[in-house]
């Protein structure tokens, strides 16, 4: 019976069901064949997986992002990445990385982050120098950390779903989303050393100075939403909701880009998003009811214990089946499958839940530019057009430092567990 | 039939973009009402965590309109075109009708029989808040049944559309 629910969605879901159909109709067939239980409990755990207060957080965070990109935030932000490291070898590359972490500050998800700076430095850098398929190589690579940097939609399903502090989660995703970005700023480096890409000006502080100053009220969104939580002002949601309302009044009143006329599109986008991501929250919340009612995550948990008791053992064996289910769903979806079969597991070998949803996202966020299926590659390819292939080429060295990144982040906890400890 | 889903796609879209600023709206008073007016509401939470499902449940038909729901696309990718893909596309269509019958069969049971039982913020019926479930059933089954016509004409045109069976791999939104 065990055996069915798992085998039944995994098949379903790889032949191409949508995979909140497969979750549900496999537990629906499960509690038909096996179990005398009625199978209103699907729709009244799906009603019950979505109807969250802590979940609200992921529209309002896809408000924030989409309003402030819509009110010419972005450019800013690349502004102050290019000021900041322009002029160093690789200058323009490592500017993208840079750039990918700011957003990521004010966005919580990876594909935007992609599609905000894509669409902006892409051009720039074929202008100078640089191959367009390179470009957009690092653009794709630089979306990933969207979902480690705080805020990110990601935490707050784990957060939800491991009853894990969100605050915490978003203070263990700096460092980390840190370390990615500095590996890729080095591989930036070092491909423009071999390439022969000449710096790009020179530094200069009074440039420094003057694009900090224009994007001052974007690079504050990141202080008011972690300040907020931190100091215990708001609620994460609440947080989101002040980011989004925040995000318009500054492109409406300060930088005077958005306008009143494009609210419904973004609105609706973010729409189209959270449904994306809420209604298989819910559906997975349907397939880990009957799981835990199997005793399958007990059960998964003791046949990995037999196998291996070392804690650093599990996780490599968890950085593995993540990268590839990682291609295969979206982070959110993952992380709802997956946290309580491996969470009890993870807890039982003394590994920190903060730790745990770290590595967790940290996977997620490299399986977006994992060939065949990263999200982030489609995107940057869309937004450039250069062909899939080339874009899964030119990503490849990236690829390979952020998988350095993920073992360092996963052998050494105290990167993820520092900074909530300090603020605690 | 394209007039009756212009006409629905656009009824969904304005609803649901309302609530969504609604939601927002709700949230962002009560942080402020907490620090300038020392008080929060006790029905504004509740009614925003209600629209915000009503939300995802009216989107989850929209969706089908749009990009569809989150799908592994490989295998019908690589089938397209072809008698096993046709095959393929359609048991892939069945499962969604059985998802579909359940969303509005055990919906509909639950929104007959928590009549009784009343949210502690606003007061009203739970009914009408589970009532969205087999409500969102339904749009998703005229949806659903368009799929199914657009399967059947591709197939006997014996030419491949790329809007059909050929969805984002994964959401937009990771």
């Amino acid at each position: 019976m065990e055996t069915i629910l798992i085998l039944s969605f995994v098949a379903m879901a790889l032949i191409g069901v949508p995979v909140a159909y497969a979750l549900a109709l496999s537990v629906s067939f499960v509690l038909f064949e096996f179990m005398d239980l009625p199978q209103v409990l699907i729709v009244n755990n799906l009603f019950s997986g979505i109807d969250s207060f802590s979940f609200m957080a992921v529209p309002f965070f896809m408000l924030a992002g989409a309003f402030m990109s819509a009110g010419g935030v972005t450019s800013r932000l690349v502004n102050v990445a290019q000021a900041m490291v322009g002029s160093f070898t690789g200058g323009l590359a490592q500017a993208v990385a840079v750039a990918g972490m700011f957003f990521a500050a004010i966005s919580g998800s990876s594909a935007a982050t992609t599609a905000a700076i894509g669409s902006t430095m892409v051009n720039e850098m074929e202008q100078k120098g640089y191959k367009r398929e390179m470009a957009t190589g690092i653009v794709a690579a630089a979306g990933t950390v969207g979902i480690v940097i705080p805020p990110s939609i990601t935490f707050v399903v784990y957060g939800v779903i491991a009853n894990v502090s969100i605050g915490d989660l978003f203070m263990a995703g700096v460092l980390p989303g840190l370390l990615m970005g500095g590996v890729m700023c080095g591989m930036g480096w070092y491909l423009a050393k071999k390439g022969q890409i000449p710096p790009d000006g020179s530094f200069s502080c009074k440039r420094l100075a003057i694009t900090i100053k224009d994007a001052f009220w974007a690079l504050l969104t990141p202080v008011i939403i972690i300040g907020g939580i931190y100091s215990g002002m708001f609620t994460p949601t609440e947080a989101a909701a002040v980011a989004a309302v925040y995000g318009i009044v500054v492109g409406l009143f300060i930088y005077r880009e958005l306008k009143i006329k494009d609210f419904p599109e973004i609105v609706f986008k973010a729409v189209i998003g959270t449904t994306l991501i809420m209604f298989l929250v819910g559906a997975a919340k349907v397939f880990g009811w009957l799981m835990t009612n199997l005793q399958i995550p007990h059960m998964i948990g003791e046949a990995v214990t037999h196998v291996t008791s070392s804690g650093i053992v599990f996780l490599l064996i968890m950085n593995v089946l993540l990268l590839v289910l990682g291609t295969l769903v979206n982070a959110s979806a993952a992380v709802v499958i997956l946290t309580p079969i491996f969470l009890p597991v993870a807890t039982s070998m003394g590994i920190d839940p903060i730790h745990f949803g770290v590595i967790m996202v940290v996977n997620l966020a490299i399986g977006c530019i994992t060939p065949p299926v990263g999200l982030d590659l489609f995107v940057a390819s869309a937004i450039t057009k250069v062909p899939l292939e080339k874009v899964m080429r030119s990503t490849m060295p990236y690829l390979l430092s952020l998988i350095c990144a993920l073992l360092v982040i996963t052998m050494v906890p105290a990167i993820s567990t520092t900074l909530p400890n300090l603020f605690k | 039939m394209e007039i009756i889903f212009k006409a629905l796609r656009k009824t969904l879209y304005g609803i649901s973009v309302v609530a969504m600023l609604v939601m927002l709206a709700i949230i962002f008073m009560q942080v402020i009402t907490r620090y300038v007016f020392g008080f929060s509401l006790e029905w504004s939470e509740e009614l925003a965590r209600f629209l915000f499902v009503w939300v995802v449940f009216l989107g989850s038909a929209l969706i089908m309109g749009e990009d569809g729901h989150l799908a592994v696309e490989l295998l019908p990718r690589l089938l397209k075109g072809t008698v096993p893909g046709f095959a393929l596309n359609l048991f892939i269509n069945v499962c969604g009708y059985v998802f579909i019958f359940l969303l509005i069969t055990q919906g509909w049971k639950m929104t007959e029989t928590m009549t009784f039982q009343t949210s502690p913020g606003l007061g009203i019926s739970m009914s009408y808040v589970y009532m969205i479930m087999p409500l969102s059933g339904l749009l998703m089954l005229m949806y659903h049944i368009k799929d199914t016509i657009n399967i059947f004409r591709l197939f006997v045109q014996g030419r491949t559309d790329p809007k059909v069976g050929d969805h984002q791999p994964m959401g937009s939104t990771d």
